[in-house]
């Protein structure tokens, strides 16, 4: 077979395909709203298909000056796991999905000193229910919170994260997840164990890395890694020193910024103007894209931001959403246009006005516009963070 | 409202999507997981149009998010079937069995046989007409990686079996034969 017979029969095989009709730019453009609702509470709903706590939050307004660079860290304070993400990531993030899980345990009071203990805890916590079927909406659920009994036994598991980060860098798309451990997880045995089942070990900038390219020789009949890594473990490096475990190709790049070899988006200040001042972050949901995609069906008026994000925050998981805009006249039109839609709906599971669920509040600070929600449930508060057309688009 | 980029996006999807779904068939997935795996690359590519728009080959940006979102989905895929270096076995036929159903099993069995980056090499250069230099943008590689992928996916093709019952009889007479 020359190479003409290879491209005659390639294109032979693959005329045998029937896919069904094209998508329509509609439905692409609601897949693409999709990518933005990344909600820890699916991922946990889906693990113990069960309903969850519902906490009844109330939520605080966006102090300080909105326009100004963030001052978000407090060292020896809450937010610091925020700020050390920022920290690490390369500058040309586009968007990042944290939570900060130990701090969302702390402020719900799951105290726990084993895997076990913690685990048992999580397990509680997930399956009580006060009736609203909705969880808090902090950042309790990480990305590796659903394999949480299933990792149990392994040097990852989920009493061993501080934090977790999931972003895309790069104009190819290439996702990346960071998870900050505490200081006592044995990273090395992650890699070991990793080695174990098959993945190649390389040195990485001075670090360690476990990878594969081939999926098939190392993954086992229950879709897992070893004694029971996601699948998402076909590469990661670590580094003991920073305490990081890092998912995916852009491990390298992740690196260099923590070796103060590229520029970090702390310093660049590429979420600055989606932070703003708020501090005790616990959840931030950030895209200086503003992945609305092409919404089918756009509340009328209101404008495309070209940035946008949620942030959760504080003792009382405080909700605050930034939408910036190309100028300042675009804001004004889109807050206007936002404030009637909001005081009009039809918003929500109920498809009533806003205030049939609680109090809310929108400003306007030159081109940046902000929505604060309080004394709202938690399911709403879900809701609306998941649905870009409120609160993102 | 519908803008001109909307369209210009729906007609993109209308045109490619095929074509795509199809390009992903030959990576690995089956036929349902390829059409969500052309969806998520479009749906990417839809957030970053701009970029799709400005890119010089409007194509071969696609496709390099397609290679990147099929690649993920084998990483990031935790439930869903295994992906697997083996082809299922043929359903039994008989006697007369057209020569496209074995030619379309050998193709299958052979590509099968590809490490991962050997067989998108193969689909990119043998399927999606890609240039080597626009795989080596594609891949994120050297383009000498990309001679080294190609050549050595060819040359398993080439000892092949099965494929070698589907050829001419005559390897390389073209003067660009798998060796």
């Amino acid at each position: 077979m020359n190479e003409q017979e290879l491209m005659t029969a390639l294109e032979g095989r693959a005329s045998e395909v029937h896919p069904a009709g094209p998508p329509t730019g509609a439905m692409i453009g609601r897949a693409a709203v999709a990518r933005q609702r990344r909600t820890a509470f699916s991922v946990v709903a889906a693990a113990a298909a069960v309903a969850v706590v519902a906490t009844t939050i109330s939520l605080v307004g966006v102090g300080g000056d909105r326009s100004t660079a963030p001052q978000v860290v407090s060292p020896t304070g809450g937010g610091a796991g925020f700020a050390e993400a920022l920290a690490l990531l390369p500058a040309d993030t586009s968007d990042l999905y944290f939570n900060d899980q130990a701090a969302a345990a702390g402020r719900l009071g799951l105290e726990a000193s084993s895997v076990a203990e913690y685990n048992a805890e999580l397990l509680d916590y997930v399956l009580a229910d006060d009736g609203d079927g909705a969880p808090d909406p902090g950042g309790l659920f990480g990305p590796t919170t659903a394999y949480f009994e299933r990792m149990a036994e392994l040097p990852f598991n989920e009493y061993g994260v501080r934090w977790s980060l999931e972003g895309t860098s790069g104009d190819a798309f290439t996702y990346f997840t960071v998870y900050k451990m505490k200081p006592d997880v044995d990273l090395d045995a992650i890699v070991d164990d990793l080695v174990a089942a098959g993945l190649e070990e390389q040195e990485l900038l001075g670090r360690r890395r476990a990878f594969t390219e081939s999926v098939t020789s190392v993954v086992g009949p229950d879709q897992t890694i070893g004694d029971g890594y996601p699948i998402e473990f076909l590469d990661v490096t670590i580094d003991p020193e920073a305490d990081l475990v890092i998912l995916g190709r852009l491990s390298e790049r992740i690196l260099q910024v923590l070796d103060g070899e590229l520029e970090s988006a702390a310093t660049a200040g590429t979420f600055d103007l989606l932070v703003g001042s708020i501090e005790d972050v616990e959840v931030a949901s950030l895209s200086t894209e503003a992945l609305c995609g092409r919404k089918s069906i756009v509340p009328a008026g209101l404008r495309k931001p070209a940035q946008a994000g949620h942030l959760v925050h504080g003792d009382d998981a405080a909700l605050a959403a930034r939408l910036v805009f190309a100028d300042a006249d675009t804001a004004a039109a889109d807050l206007e246009a936002r404030t009637a839609y909001l005081a009009g709906g039809p918003i929500g599971k109920d498809e009533e006005p806003l205030e049939t669920y609680g109090t809310y509040d929108l400003t306007r600070d030159g081109r940046v516009v902000d929505v604060r929600l309080g004394d709202m449930g938690s399911r709403t508060l879900r809701d609306l963070t998941s649905d870009p057309g409120i609160l993102s688009c | 409202m519908r803008t001109s980029r909307d369209a210009e996006f729906s007609e993109y999807v209308a045109a490619r999507w095929a074509r795509l779904v199809r390009a992903a068939v030959l990576l690995g997935c089956s036929p349902h997981e390829a059409e969500d795996v052309a969806q998520t690359a479009l749906t990417r590519c839809l957030v970053k149009w701009s970029k799709v728009e400005g890119a010089d080959d409007r194509d071969a940006y696609v496709y390099r998010v397609l290679v990147n979102t099929f690649t993920d989905s084998r990483r990031r895929r935790w439930t869903s079937e295994r992906p697997t270096g083996e082809v299922l076995e043929p359903v039994a036929r008989g006697r007369d069995a057209t020569d496209e159903v074995d030619a379309r099993d050998a193709i299958d069995r052979a590509l099968a046989k590809l490490a991962d980056d050997q067989r998108t090499a193969v689909v990119l250069r043998y399927y999606l007409n890609q240039t080597e230099a626009q795989m080596a943008q594609t891949l994120r590689v050297a383009p000498g990686t990309v001679k080294s992928r190609l050549s050595r996916a060819l040359k398993a093709m080439a000892i092949d079996p099965g494929l070698a019952d589907q050829s001419s009889g005559t390897p390389g007479t073209s003067g660009r034969g798998l060796r």
